[in-house]
């Protein structure tokens, strides 16, 4: 084949895929070849999230994640940043290892029940809980209890249910939580949670003074290291200690 | 300067029990009650009894997830 049929056939190709239809120089094809590449790579990416998350309108994200078959290769980094009003099983049993920070923005999410139970995460990033009023089994189990060593909670609403929200997180150290407890809560089975995190969880206690008293109940462990000031503390803002 | 004193209720199991309020659904072996937290809420019950409570437990949590 001689060589200018050769190089028409390479201008004809790149025709093909740019979907114009001007003769093209030797000097015009390394830019027009860049081109299609860069578009073909990213065009599969937004594609898949713009559809996924509805172009970033997505805010139901039950199940979202869900499943072991998410993994944090297929994860990776989400075109858009993920705010769900909805979290419910959000995570549950993923693959997925670790969320980069500033991908999640829980700040308007009104329910995370069982949102990272049974999860793979090694590392779970600022859970802002402004808006919401459900942990019902948040952290619950499964693997959690392997990794997790590490939650930060900001903004707990004293409204806020925390039914089995931490069961056996098993090797949780470090709570570190803001905010308002109201309801009964319950760290029963984290046995190595840090002191600091004791102290910063009883500062969260709402004063329940006049109300329903509610009951925070820790590990056998953790509780016959609380101190004669932090259970008078607890008591005296009518919290049982179980 | 003001003096405070308070009573602080504590519940203790008997040997080999468990205090269980079946509301909250909590077992604890020792309780601290709140300045008005209701001392009846509470109960004493066995071993056997509170592996047959978590066993239930845990029924309800499969079937619902």
């Amino acid at each position: 084949m001689a060589l200018i049929n050769k190089l028409s056939a390479i201008g004809e190709a790149i025709r093909e895929k740019t979907g114009k239809e001007d003769l093209l120089t030797l000097d015009e094809m390394p830019a027009e070849i860049r081109d299609i590449e860069t578009g073909g790579d990213s065009s599969f990416y937004d594609d898949f999230w713009d559809s996924y998350l509805q172009n970033g309108e997505r805010t139901d994200y039950t199940n979202a994640f869900a499943g072991t078959y998410w993994t944090t290769n297929i994860f990776d980094t989400p075109k858009y940043v993920l705010k769900p009003t909805i979290a419910d099983r959000m995570f549950q049993s993923t693959g997925i290892t670790e969320i980069p920070d500033g991908v999640l923005d829980t700040s308007q999410c009104t329910n995370m029940n069982y949102m990272f139970q049974t999860t793979k995460m090694l590392k779970i990033p600022i859970i802002d809980c402004s808006n919401c009023t459900a942990l019902t089994n948040t952290f619950r189990e499964g693997y959690m209890q392997e990794s997790i060593t590490d939650i930060i909670l900001v903004n707990v609403r004293a409204d806020c249910t925390f039914s089995n929200t931490f069961y056996y997180t098993s090797n949780l150290v470090n709570l570190n939580i803001t905010g308002t407890i109201g309801q009964n809560i319950s760290f029963a089975q984290s046995s190595t949670l840090s002191s600091n995190s004791v102290q910063k969880i009883i500062d969260c206690l709402d004063d329940l003074t006049g109300t329903t008293a509610q009951t925070i109940t820790f590990h056998t462990a953790v509780k016959g290291n609380l101190s004669d000031a932090q259970i008078a503390t607890i008591t005296n803002k009518n919290w049982t200690l179980a | 300067m003001k003096i405070e004193t308070y009573e602080q209720r504590i519940l203790i199991p008997d040997e080999s029990h468990w205090l269980y309020n079946a509301e909250a659904q909590i077992f604890s072996d020792k309780v601290y009650l709140g300045k008005t937290a209701d001392a009846s809420q509470w109960k004493e019950i066995t071993e056997e009894e509170k592996i047959k409570i978590e066993a239930s437990w845990e029924e309800k949590i499969d079937l619902n997830n």
